[in-house]
């Protein structure tokens, strides 16, 4: 068992390394580089190739490689070519907002989740079932960006309850430390549940499914036929089978949360991984899109590894080794 | 762009990503001031919150790209040797010391000497000397560190320190901006800076920021990275009464739907992004005033004249004469831009007021193409020649949405007279790549204008390998009358020769001139005495004063 | 058919079909028609102007016009004209020949929306189908070739399958896109690219528990080539998951090319996508809430109808959830 995880956490090392070195030339093949980033209008020829110099730019593109990795085996992930300082440094300022944005929407897409899918479970097939189903299915649906859109709209236009962009209010920190809560929980608010409501179709569909499974199973008849109250049944027996899979799906999601939180912090004005991956690609900051890359890839390949340890804390008989060759809950 | 030098000295171009702004009638822009102020008393204190489009890159401009976002605040908080006034309008702009309290040239104008202010000190109370005034320019011109505005100091040769407050700008030779690439970048401090080797400076961004040692009117007091700057008032600033806000905070939002929500309910004082859409919003609350500041950018088509396409100038003549420019205005602008017509914007004082934009005529378009060997002859409604179609790609930089409505629209008016555009936004590194190379057929973008007035390096033929001569024009005529302005060391001289490349440059139309437009902002009526110049929005926030929320203005 | 979710689903999804595949023919007006932007610029739904065309070339939009004796009076952008009859070369005995009926609103060069959103629909349905069609061919290949080809091939194929996994797509995307110049063959090779990996691993999958089964062993007996059964036993009998895979997969493509339409990198301008609309509704939110939200409702019908049709070939293939097997 050891032998395997520990080949499982090989595996997801070289992984790691195949996706930063196609990050590392993929980005620079693309055409410009940061010396382009100055607005300066005297900027010349001359000038852009005495920068490159000093950056290092001007090295053989396999050297510029090798140096990279060598630091960043040494946890040294270089410095911004934008800023001049420390990539590690600007990474870590923007890893709380993008937490916190996607602790609260996993919060908020647990709740709805796991409430509308017991509910529609349990109404199997009567009019309930079949309305949150429905439900399910249209916030399975529609597009982050729009539904973020949207909710400005409503809730900042049209009937200004909560911030439409930012992480905390002007003068935020002479503020109580209650009061300070309460002010990022009324910025998170709006961006979080645009994603945590989105998500929590796909989440509910298949606490449903997984739900009407276990119920369907002999020994919950019977412990219902014995006179177990339903809540009884339903949590601490069913739920507790229902929940290595669900938590499978619930770490699935990451890379979609990822993806979302990307998008929802260009919407919503938000600093955090999302808003600097995307400024540093279109600025070419290689230090910066190779840094941010491998964060975000290492987090999914270790989300993936986590589904698949449960799926195998689950089911002994599943090959831990090849379970990632198995289609998962979150395929379909 | 380059510090002031933008603003004053000229040369050309930036690829300004920013929005540009553009008004109606420039000169009505340019003075604009406006009316604000007259209630009340200038007041100290209070603290001012406004909305900022981008972080700062850090707080050494030495090594960052430079940016207009980052220098307009750190011009707050660092000073200059003299500071050039956006009062150029009808003559050039004149000159106000700042660091600097006077300064003469040597008869052969080889020399400069300059008296620094005896009271400046620095903010952990050092005195500011002589000798910061030479380490900033070993710093700028150390190949180690690659000031991006380097060849600002290409030709002084050396920085002599006389005494304490007195330095000597040695040059090799005299020509037009000599004082303007004198005073080109922030004093800094040698005492503090000076402790680590240029070498390191690159990497050294948050060792500057924790280092932070400034003399400017105000100081960073927190910088909570994309979220806000909050600027303070230096206390230790050698001019008495000045700034007179306590505080201003600058909160990253770069939205301009947020800010104007922001604006709207009283979280910002002022918003520095605001679309043309938006205007009436503005106008409709009684609690804003819409302030519309000429932009020191130009934007047009740049015909690539080295493609067979357009190197004929009746070509280039055609295609303008077929863009309805004051429909592209009026749509995309409202009466917040004009029609440009010349690289010098309209409102600088050297610019010929007497040229006129070529008119919108279709007719004359289709007659000029057909003289230059365009016809429809294989009835497919796309003019040809030689067997090609007219057919190219206008390209734009993406995040500009002016621009990309621009190319939606030319793509339109041109298909009626038979060209076909196909309108492409790329991303503005990528775009840079391309421009650099000459691998493009027309782009969109904007160049900005300083008032040094200095056209070499958007039309020089030199300036196609090296310089910003993206429409890569090249005129004999034209590098001789850019040479003799040059090293004219008297600007006003330079006036007719000024004219002359306008006439040329009207001529040929290298760049189809698009639009000047005026950069649109937001201010609550709380503050007053709010003057940005066409280069920085913040140019007189040491003057800013506000009332108390909750007295005078409407609420 | 006996499910009504797949019936509904695959009548709205038919219904969107021929929307897209008709926008020639029952789009109102020309999806990029500018005709006088300044007059109809941000119209809301329902607007009904008169369309004067001028002799001298091109057109004004009119909220009212009245014949006089002399030519033409008409209310435009809040004023009061007139032209010569001369001037004006559809004239008819009570105003002009030309109306402009906006039903869901313009944009703000005065563009259409109905028409644009019709003909956004062919943009994103066409290029979600391609993407499609490149991950099943992709996935269906690969997915063959790790359940067939051996123990080696196999770890090799579903390593690849990880390390393309571990990308947060979106983000490979914004990466692809801003860094190659934006084109709708880059577009469909990379949305197909990044979405075929499910597939994948369905199909591998599918065929590694059907190598097992009687028939197949039986056809292997009879010494019938893998490849010979892979066409005649192994795919048609797989092919149930596939296409549920299929359908949740063209809802997953729609999404994604509309994100990145919206980020500026997938369709340019000025041809109209669904994800470019609401991009360009975006900044107009408060002044002209049209633009952004009639192609979002759109796009969200598409996904549902694609989710729909999933389910319910999904629901109608497993046996757990047929009626009949419910406890």
């Amino acid at each position: 068992m050891i032998a395997l995880l520990a080949r499982r956490f090989a595996t997801a090392a070289l992984l790691l390394w195949l996706v930063v070195t196609a990050v590392f030339f993929l980005a620079h093949a693309a055409p410009g580089d940061p010396s382009f980033l100055t607005e300066s209008p005297r900027f010349s020829a001359a000038d852009r190739a005495q920068l490159r110099k000093t950056l290092g730019l001007d090295r053989p593109l396999a050297e510029q490689y090798a140096l990279w990795l060598g630091d960043a085996l040494r946890g040294d992930w270089g410095v911004s070519l934008a800023q001049a300082r420390p990539v590690a440094n600007i990474v870590a300022e923007a890893i709380p907002p993008t937490l916190e944005l996607a602790s609260a929407a996993i919060l908020i897409q647990m709740i709805l989740g796991f409430s509308l899918g017991t509910a529609a479970a349990l109404a199997h097939d009567r009019p309930l079932d079949h309305a949150i189903r429905a439900v399910m299915l249209v916030l399975f649906s529609i597009p982050v960006f729009w539904f973020g859109l949207m909710a400005i709209l409503a809730f900042a236009v049209r009937w200004p309850i909560l911030p439409a962009g930012g992480l905390s209010s002007i003068d935020s920190g002479d503020l109580s430390l209650l009061a300070q809560g309460a002010d990022l929980a009324r910025h998170v608010a709006l961006p979080a549940a645009v994603i945590g409501v989105a998500q929590s179709g796909a989440l509910a569909r298949f606490v449903r499914t997984s739900l009407l499974d276990v119920l369907g199973q002999e020994w919950v008849r019977m412990a219902r036929a014995r006179g177990l109250p339903a809540w009884r049944v339903i949590w601490v027996h069913a739920a507790r089978n229902a929940l290595a899979p669900v938590l499978q799906v619930l770490a699935l999601s990451i890379p979609i949360l990822l993806s979302g939180a990307l998008i929802t912090e260009v919407v919503f004005s938000r600093p955090g991984l999302g808003r600097i991956a995307f400024v540093a690609v279109t600025g070419r900051d290689y230090p910066v899109v190779l840094a941010t890359t491998a964060f975000s890839g290492a987090l999914v390949i270790l989300a993936n590894l986590a589904a698949d340890l449960l799926h195998a804390a689950v089911d002994p008989t599943a090959d831990v080794l090849h379970a990632a060759a198995e289609p998962r809950p979150g395929d379909a | 762009m380059n510090r002031h030098a933008l603003l004053r000295a000229a040369p050309p171009a930036v690829l300004a990503l920013l929005l540009a702004g553009g008004c109606r009638h420039a000169a009505e822009g340019a003075g604009s001031q406006a009316s604000s102020a007259k209630s009340a008393k200038p007041r100290q204190g209070g603290t001012v919150a406004i909305g900022w489009q981008a972080d700062i890159a850090g707080v050494n401009e030495l090594i960052l790209p430079s940016a207009n976002n980052t220098n307009d605040v750190l011009f707050r908080v660092f000073d200059h040797l003299i500071e050039e006034q956006p009062d150029f309008t009808e003559h050039p702009p004149t000159m106000k010391p700042q660091l600097a309290t006077s300064w003469e040239f040597s008869d052969d104008r080889k020399t400069v000497t300059v008296h620094l202010q005896p009271k400046a000190v620095w903010t952990d109370g050092v005195p500011l000397t002589a000798d910061d005034v030479r380490f900033t320019w070993q710093a700028q011109t150390s190949p180690d560190i690659s000031w991006s505005d380097t060849s600002a100091k290409q030709f002084v040769t050396d920085v002599e320190v006389v005494d304490a407050h007195t330095v000597r700008f040695h040059f090799s030779r005299s020509y037009a901006k000599q004082l303007l690439d004198l005073n080109e970048g922030l004093i800094l401090p040698k005492h503090a800076w000076g402790q680590i080797p240029f070498a390191k400076w690159r990497q050294s961004g948050d060792w500057f920021r924790e280092h932070l040692v400034s003399s400017g009117p105000f100081k960073i007091a927190s910088w909570k990275p994309q979220q806000e700057i909050v600027l303070a008032r230096n206390e230790r600033y050698y001019e008495p009464g000045v700034p007179r806000l306590d505080r201003a905070v600058l909160r990253i939002v770069s939205e301009a739907p947020s800010q104007l929500a922001q604006m709207q309910n009283g979280e910002l004082q002022f918003a520095t992004n605001v679309q043309p859409a938006d205007a009436l919003r503005i106008q409709a609350d009684p609690k804003l005033e819409l302030r519309a500041i000429p932009f020191r950018t130009y934007v047009g088509v740049a015909w690539n004249n080295r493609s067979p396409l357009f190197s004929d100038a009746r070509v280039r003549r055609a295609l303008t004469l077929a863009i309805d420019r004051h429909r592209i205005v009026d749509t995309l602008w409202g009466p917040y831009a004009k029609v440009a017509v010349s690289p010098i914007l309209s409102f600088i004082w050297a610019h010929d007021k007497t040229i006129q934009p070529l008119p919108y005529d279709p007719a004359q378009a289709k007659k000029l193409l057909e003289e230059s060997g365009f016809r429809d002859r294989d009835g497919d409604g796309v003019l040809d020649r030689e067997g090609r179609p007219f057919r190219f790609e206008l390209l734009t930089n993406s995040g500009n949405q002016q621009r990309v409505d621009a190319g939606v629209m030319i793509q339109d008016q041109l298909k009626q007279v038979g060209v076909a555009v196909v309108p492409r936004v790329v991303e503005f590194n990528a775009l840079a790549a391309q421009l650099d190379g000459g691998t493009f057929d027309a782009v969109t973008i904007g160049l900005g204008m300083d008032t040094s007035l200095d056209l070499t390096t958007a039309f020089d033929s030199r300036a196609i390998q090296d310089g910003n001569n993206f429409a890569r024009y090249a005129h004999p005529e034209m590098d001789r009358l850019l040479a003799t302005a040059a090293s004219q060391p008297d600007i006003d001289k330079t006036v007719p020769i000024l004219h002359r490349i306008e006439a040329l440059v009207q001529r040929d139309q290298p760049w189809t001139y698009l639009w000047e437009s005026q950069r649109l902002m937001a201010i609550n009526r709380r503050v007053h005495d709010v003057q940005p110049s066409p280069a920085f929005v913040l140019f007189n926030l040491r003057s800013w004063w506000v009332e108390p929320a909750g007295t005078g203005a409407a609420r | 058919m006996r499910s009504p979710t797949l019936a509904f689903g695959v009548v709205l999804l038919a219904a969107l079909g021929l929307l897209a595949a008709a926008a020639p023919w029952i789009a109102p007006y020309d999806p990029d028609e500018q005709l006088d932007p300044v007059a109809a610029a941000q119209r809301p739904p329902g607007t009904d102007l008169a369309a004067i065309a001028l002799r001298r070339g091109g057109w004004l939009l009119a909220d009212s016009v009245r014949r006089t004796p002399g030519g033409l009076e008409f209310e435009r952008l809040g004023a009061r004209a007139t032209l010569a009859a001369a001037e004006v070369a559809n004239l008819t005995p009570d105003g002009v020949a030309d109306r402009r009926h906006y039903l869901l609103g313009t944009d703000k060069f005065g563009r259409d929306l109905l028409s644009r959103l019709l003909h956004g629909a062919r943009v994103s349905l066409a290029v979600a189908g391609l993407a499609v069609g490149l991950a099943l061919t992709l996935g269906i290949a690969v997915g063959s070739l790790a359940a067939l080809g051996g123990p080696v091939l196999d770890a090799i194929l579903m390593r690849a399958v990880d390390a393309l996994l571990a990308f947060p797509d979106l983000f490979l995307l914004i990466a692809l896109a801003a860094l190659f110049k934006p084109s709708d063959t880059l577009l469909v090779l990379v949305l197909g690219l990044i979405s075929w990996t499910g597939l994948a691993r369905i199909v591998r999958a599918q065929l590694l528990g059907l190598k097992k089964r009687g028939f197949v062993l039986a056809a292997r007996g009879l010494g019938r080539s893998w490849p010979a059964i892979w066409a005649d036993h192994l795919l048609p009998n797989a092919l149930g998951p596939i296409l549920v895979q299929t359908a949740l997969l063209a809802g997953r493509m729609i999404l994604i090319e509309s994100a990145l339409s919206f980020l500026g990198l997938g369709i340019q301008p000025p041809r109209s996508s669904w994800g470019n609309m609401i991009s360009d509704g975006q900044a107009q939110l408060a002044s002209a809430w049209w633009i952004a939200t009639f192609p979002g409702v759109a796009l969200s019908l598409a996904v549902i109808s694609f989710h729909l049709v999933g389910d319910g070939l999904r629901d109608a293939g497993d046996p757990r959830l047929r009626p009949a097997a419910r406890a």
